[in-house]
């Protein structure tokens, strides 16, 4: 469980609200990264549960911004989170504090700088600035100086989160850790092009490492990329890429040559209900001969009364279909409440492994997360 | 005699009346920024007619549906003012568009026409296409225009400023009319 620690806001289910692109309500166009002034107002109108009818002309007002009341100018975005995972085990309640991040976003004309500064009690290595092997860790998770070019298209430098797949909140799903895309501490500095519109949203990123792992032989160097067509307002679909190589890989040793090469797509036949799904291919030269494998996902979001979701996943993972091992599975079911201005409870009950381990064997696993955000 | 009758049978089918026949589709464009906010208003009301030389398409506006139940409610009361100002019109010769005759023939191009919305007439160019079917003609049509030329506020939400050009398209089908 030491990899836990810390997630992004990224919420893929919104498309069930029209919203296939993420830009408008996250200061990283891809998503998962601080809310921008709209997004916070979304938040109050379309995520969290209402507990007395709203009128037609409801506005979020205050409560929506910085701290709950804070006004900011129109160039400045600051966001704090905190979250917090409890994990029941037979002798005592686990606490992992994942996240405890204070983010800045400063918009002034074409020029944006963005950057996150916090503390993981656990886990979180990727992401870490101190070097404390045994506890928690102050983590910067993202740093980026961006110019906009023109109205559609951002081009940054610094550590950003791989896109690849879905981003999602979900960083332990094992399309992501497998893929090493996830949102927690895989970010990886680099250059990146984001481009956006109506139907379209691309994003390709040349990785010149993870500037957290040292020494320079264990940095990845390559690419990774998406492109995503909304055929409608409810339904999108993409196909994502990515090659990395490592002169050394952090968890093999050797010489790594990764790859992943997929399809994803979100679709909500009703606003309340949303599917999500995703498939990749990996292909993989650590040490040998390269092994073909695949992971992937369908999750089904129904939200019955705003604020209040029911998630079902099905994963799957195999790192080689040529070995005698098989792929490993994971079923989990989630509950995930909005509950309140800033703040949501969640609860997920699994059956499988924890990572994309196979050969392992499944074992059942529960855990709840709070978390509040400012 | 024979050439009368003959030039007759092919005068121009463009000469009879027209009307929108099955469900038509409307669809208004607007982008927000910062963050490239695309915003779609769609609807399926569209009624046209014609008095022999001007083609006059009405949109009723209340019923635009964006999608989010809030942003229709401002854009409706705030912006378009639909109580006072309900329908949006393009308005073109009819003669301008070379009507094809021939089923599966086409047409396409761009035409003078006035748009009035919010009460306010203004030029604005269109580019259709016009494809023959067995029942009259496929009208696929689109133009841009000025909210700010309409005297319609510029929207500005939660510090996201919609750009005042904005684009309709419309694709529909046109029958003779009775």
């Amino acid at each position: 469980m030491l990899l836990l620690a810390g997630q992004a806001l990224a919420y893929p289910f919104m498309i069930g609200h029209g919203y296939t692109a993420c830009a408008q309500c996250h200061v990283d166009p891809s998503g998962g990264s601080a809310l921008t002034e709209y997004g916070r107002g979304q938040a109050e109108i379309f995520m969290r549960s209402v507990y007395r009818e709203r009128d037609a002309e409801y506005e979020p007002g205050p409560v929506k911004d910085f701290a709950l009341g804070v006004s900011l100018p129109e160039w400045l975005q600051l966001q704090g989170d905190v979250r917090g995972l409890f994990i029941p085990q037979p002798d005592n309640m686990r606490f992992i504090l994942m996240q405890a991040d204070m983010r800045g976003h400063v918009g002034l004309g074409a020029f944006r700088a963005y950057g996150s500064l916090g503390y993981a009690s656990e886990g979180a290595y990727g992401a870490r600035v101190t070097a404390n092997d045994s506890g928690g860790n102050v983590i910067s998770r993202e740093w980026w100086l961006g110019a906009q070019l023109g109205k559609r298209a951002l081009i940054r430098g610094g550590r950003m989160p791989l896109p690849f797949g879905i981003r999602s909140e979900e960083h332990l799903l094992y399309a992501r850790s497998a893929t090493r895309t996830d949102t927690n501490d895989d970010q990886q500095v680099g250059l990146d092009f984001n481009y956006g519109s109506r139907k379209w949203r691309a994003e390709l990123m040349g990785i010149a490492g993870n500037f957290s792992v040292s020494p320079d032989e264990f940095r990845e160097r390559g690419y990774s990329g998406f492109a995503a067509y909304a055929l409608d307002k409810q339904l999108e679909v993409g196909v994502s890429s990515l090659v990395a190589h490592a002169q050394s890989d952090v968890e093999t040793l050797d010489e790594r040559l990764r790859q992943a090469h997929g399809l994803f797509g979100r679709y909500a036949p009703w606003e309340p209900v949303r599917f999500l799904a995703e498939a990749n291919a990996l292909v993989d030269s650590a040490g040998g001969p390269a092994t073909v494998g695949s992971v992937g996902y369908v999750q089904l979001d129904v939200e019955p009364v705003q604020g209040l979701h029911f998630k079902g996943t099905g994963e799957w993972c195999d790192t080689d279909h040529g070995d005698d091992l098989g792929a490993v599975m994971r079923g989990s079911a989630t509950a995930l409440w909005f509950f309140a201005p800033h703040a949501d409870l969640r609860l997920d009950a699994l059956y499988g492994t924890l990572f994309c381990t196979p050969g392992s064997e499944p074992f059942p696993m529960g855990m709840a997360q709070v978390h509040v955000f400012l | 005699m024979r050439t009368l009758i003959l030039a007759l049978l092919l005068a121009p089918p463009a000469l009879a009346a027209l009307k929108v026949d099955g469900k038509p589709k409307v669809a208004f464009f607007a982008v927000g920024n910062p963050g490239f906010l695309d915003i779609e208003g769609e609807s399926a009301d569209l009624a046209c007619a014609d008095d022999g030389t001007t083609l006059t398409c009405d949109h009723a506006l209340d019923t635009l549906d964006t999608g989010i139940g809030l942003r229709d409610e401002h854009m409706k009361t705030k912006f378009l003012q639909t109580e006072k100002h309900p329908k949006a019109s393009i308005a073109l010769a009819k003669a301008s568009i070379p009507w094809p005759a021939e089923v599966g023939k086409e047409a396409r191009g761009s035409v003078a026409a006035t748009f009035t919305a919010h009460g306010v007439s203004q030029p604005a160019t269109v580019n259709y296409v016009v494809k023959k079917s067995k029942t009259g003609w496929r009208v696929t049509a689109k133009f841009d225009f000025d909210i700010s030329k309409h005297g319609i506020e510029v929207p500005s939400y939660l510090g996201v400023t919609v750009e005042s050009t904005m684009r309709a398209e419309v694709s529909f089908d046109l029958v003779d009319a009775p």
